[in-house]
């Protein structure tokens, strides 16, 4: 039977989500017999290949235009996709800003932190620029899975994946469904 | 009460006339998810959660199954798919507004809201997340308590024990919609506003919206010990439940179940003893030599006192102890004095007045007509909840407040009248009239109370406010005498947490020749102490106290003393055992 893959990417998040992953020891190298992690911002391959993945993980809520762009292109390339973490399920931290301009938020930081002295805010259009919202990943793209959980613990992102590699879409309770 | 019967998702049941459609389920056990309801407030239906479909002629009607009554014949469903699908959205609408992000809320594991999304395994939601419309500020100016309303659902629970409850009515609501939220008087911060510091509102708080400061993540319900106990700074004795962790304190909660207080507690006792009181510990045994008190042995502490009592005249001895301690402790000490031949032992908070009633009921507040206030304040200081079961009685319009008091007292703002004492023929007048008179005075006024009680005879009742913690106590082990300090030359204070004593008392207690004091604390008695006997605090109490009501109270111990604290009654124990 040919694996199952899975590709992850991340958005507007510190890398939390992606640790719990990892934490999952000895249940990863069990998954890794049954799945394939094609791509990850933690692996050598950063973008899931365009021949498309079964499983799509994002991490994160969408803030900026190349988050979206992320989000959108995760959605295309795969069957299932699975927001993992508050931020990508419900705002999380990101909502922080969601009443202030993104001028406001960029002055904050690039010029007025109290460690900055002259600061400029950066413009080149290499840089992504803020949208006036951050959102949830499921305002962006159709979500087929939302496990929130700051982060969500090892278990229950090993639970969500089983219940997929079973062919079933998890109904978080109990220890699976924590916001903190 | 009529017995009526309804059909609760397809079963009868009973209920009583008078009963909610909420108040019915509970009692049959029929599970209704709440939010804003909360046992002994009155319910005004805010969070929509405990909706239910009364069955009617056409379609089911929704309503708040809190604030319906129940009649006889109702046919109700409470678990439909329809129902769910409504509370869900209920929720959503909650948490999608404002800042329901729990990750680093102190009330995450003891939210109400978070028990009933995971409840209703709410994975995301469907509107978008936005902080309020009108980014409001985070009130942190109340030294107690902080208050975010980013995190307040507007359940109006603290609305309404702060009206209905403490009858301070402080807090409030301004706006509408999504711009309305919790303000204090007319909209100050917290800390400038007429707010008494009562902390009832934190105690309801179903989220993190008020929390208090010191204890904010220091411990999930589930991770502290809980002691039930009574609260042991004033003469109300109010029932109160011990938080701690590892055998440190971490606060103080009213205890629901308790009379006379019903939940209630003034700063004094939910607040002040983990806040307010800073002086060192007393933690170890000490021998004053060379004008310095210096650590000593339990041993040669006892024998230093032992030796002092066996070898003074007993006319020169003298007592003093503060009504902090245990009935049991205070009856000890009477029998001890006794033994010794000691007469010269009374009350750090001077002579107790022996009223003639030997008890009331509190709850009886709630049923008069006129009370009459004097001398006492009851705003400040000791027996804020008196003040608070009068003013909450205030709301009711034919219910009246007179305050007989020569100084402006807290109260005046809730009173009819304020009357000079010379002027207490009229509140006798006022009592004569009133159907229900309750007179609340203290040790001050027993003059006037006095008279009082030769006119008014039966038609009053008299409620007597003692001056210190266990006065009752203290009258039962006849500990009600004065102590003249210019009389004793060898003094033996059991202190317990006294603190406050008069520089009179202090520089007199200077002179004599040998003071020893068991205490909990250093100050003030490390001046005048020759003997330092260290003591518990009320947190590592055990025993019984009488409340001003004349009940008997439980008092608690939830944590164990410092190792080389003793109890009061073991150190009495082991000098008498020293002296033979």
């Amino acid at each position: 039977m040919p694996k199952v893959t899975v590709a992850t990417d991340w958005l507007d998040v510190c890398a939390g989500c992606h640790m719990s992953l990892l934490d999952m020891d000895e249940h990863l190298i069990e998954l890794l017999s049954k799945i394939e992690i094609t791509s990850s911002p933690i692996t050598d391959l950063k973008e899931p290949p365009e021949e498309g993945v079964d499983v799509g993980i994002l991490t994160g809520a969408v803030s900026d235009t190349h988050q979206r762009r992320v989000a959108r292109r995760m959605r295309e390339r795969c069957k299932i996709l699975v927001a993992i973490g508050d931020c990508a399920a419900m705002n999380g931290i990101p909502t922080m800003r969601n009443d202030l301009t993104p001028d406001d938020v960029l002055t904050r930081g690039y010029v007025e932190t109290e460690s900055t002295v002259d600061g400029k805010i950066p413009k080149s259009r290499e840089i992504a620029r803020l949208l006036p919202q951050s959102m949830p990943v499921h305002e962006v793209v159709k979500v087929d899975v939302n496990l929130p959980g700051c982060p969500p613990s090892a278990e229950s992102i090993y639970f969500v994946l089983k219940e997929l590699l079973e062919g079933r879409i998890p109904t978080l309770s109990g220890e699976y469904l924590k916001y903190d | 009460m009529a017995e009526i019967t309804l059909t609760i998702n397809d079963k009868e049941v009973k209920g009583e006339d008078g009963d909610t459609i909420l108040n019915v389920c509970q009692k049959n056990d029929i599970d209704v998810p709440t939010l804003c309801h909360f046992d002994g407030i009155p319910d005004m239906g805010s969070c929509r959660i405990c909706i239910v479909e009364i069955e009617g002629s056409g379609r089911p009607r929704i309503s708040t199954s809190c604030t319906t009554p129940a009649t006889d014949g109702m046919i109700i469903q409470t678990d439909t798919e329809k129902l769910r699908g409504m509370r869900r959205n209920v929720l959503e609408f909650l948490l999608s507004e404002g800042n329901h992000h729990c990750m680093y809320c102190a009330a995450s594991g003891d939210c109400e809201l978070q028990d009933l999304a995971y409840r209703f395994g709410i994975d995301y939601i469907k509107m978008p997340v936005t902080p309020s419309e009108e980014s409001t500020h985070v009130d942190s100016s109340q030294r107690y308590l902080v208050a975010d309303p980013n995190r307040c659902i507007l359940c109006y629970r603290c609305v309404r024990v702060c009206n209905d409850m403490a009858g301070n009515q402080v807090l409030g609501i301004s706006n509408r919609g999504s711009k309305a939220q919790i303000i204090s008087d007319m909209g100050e911060n917290r800390g400038e506003s007429g707010c008494v510091s009562c902390g009832t509102c934190v105690q309801v708080c179903p989220t993190g919206a008020i929390l208090d400061r010191r204890s904010a993540y220091m411990g999930r319900k589930t991770e502290v010990d809980t002691t039930k106990s009574t609260c042991l700074f004033c003469s109300v004795g109010c029932g109160n439940e011990i938080i701690s962790r590892d055998n440190y304190l971490i606060r103080i909660e009213g205890d629901w179940d308790a009379e006379p207080n019903k939940g209630l507690l003034c700063v004094l006792g939910r607040f002040s003893p983990l806040y307010d009181e800073c002086r060192a510990r007393a933690n170890k045994p000490m021998i004053r030599k060379d004008d310095q008190l210096q650590k000593a042995t339990w041993n040669e502490a006892l024998n230093a006192v032992a030796e002092k009592l066996k070898f003074t005249d007993k006319d020169k001895i003298g007592g003093l102890v503060s009504t902090h301690a245990t009935t049991e402790t205070l009856k000890l000490f009477a029998k001890y004095s006794d033994d010794m031949g000691a007469k010269n032992v009374g009350c750090i908070e001077g002579p107790i007045s022996d009223p003639p009633e030997k008890g009331f009921d509190l709850s009886d507040l709630n049923d008069a007509d006129l009370y009459v206030v004097v001398g006492e304040d009851l705003s400040e200081g000791l027996h804020q909840v008196v003040g608070f079961l009068i003013k909450r009685n205030l709301i009711e319009r034919d219910k009246r407040l007179v305050i007989v008091n020569d100084e402006e007292t807290g109260l005046i703002e809730f009173a009819d009248k304020h009357l000079k004492i010379s002027e207490l023929d009229k509140a006798i007048e006022l009592c004569k009239d009133a159907e229900n008179p309750i007179v609340v005075y203290n040790d001050e006024a027993i003059n006037q109370v006095d008279k009082m009680r030769e006119e008014l005879a039966d038609n009053a009742k008299f409620f007597w406010m003692p001056p210190g913690i266990n006065s009752r106590g203290a009258l039962a082990a006849g500990l009600d005498g004065e102590f003249d300090p210019d009389k004793a030359s060898c003094v033996y204070v059991m202190a317990c947490e006294a603190g406050d004593i008069s520089e009179e008392l202090l520089s007199k207690l200077k002179k004599a020749d040998f003071v020893a004091v068991q205490t909990s604390y250093m100050e003030p008695w490390d001046e005048v102490a020759d003997v330092i006997l260290p003591t518990t605090i009320w947190a590592e109490r055990e025993g019984t106290v009488i409340n001003m009501e004349g009940q008997e109270l439980k008092v608690n111990k939830a944590v164990d003393p410092p190792k080389e604290v003793k109890a009061e009654a073991d150190i009495l124990n082991a000098l008498a055992e020293k002296i033979g």
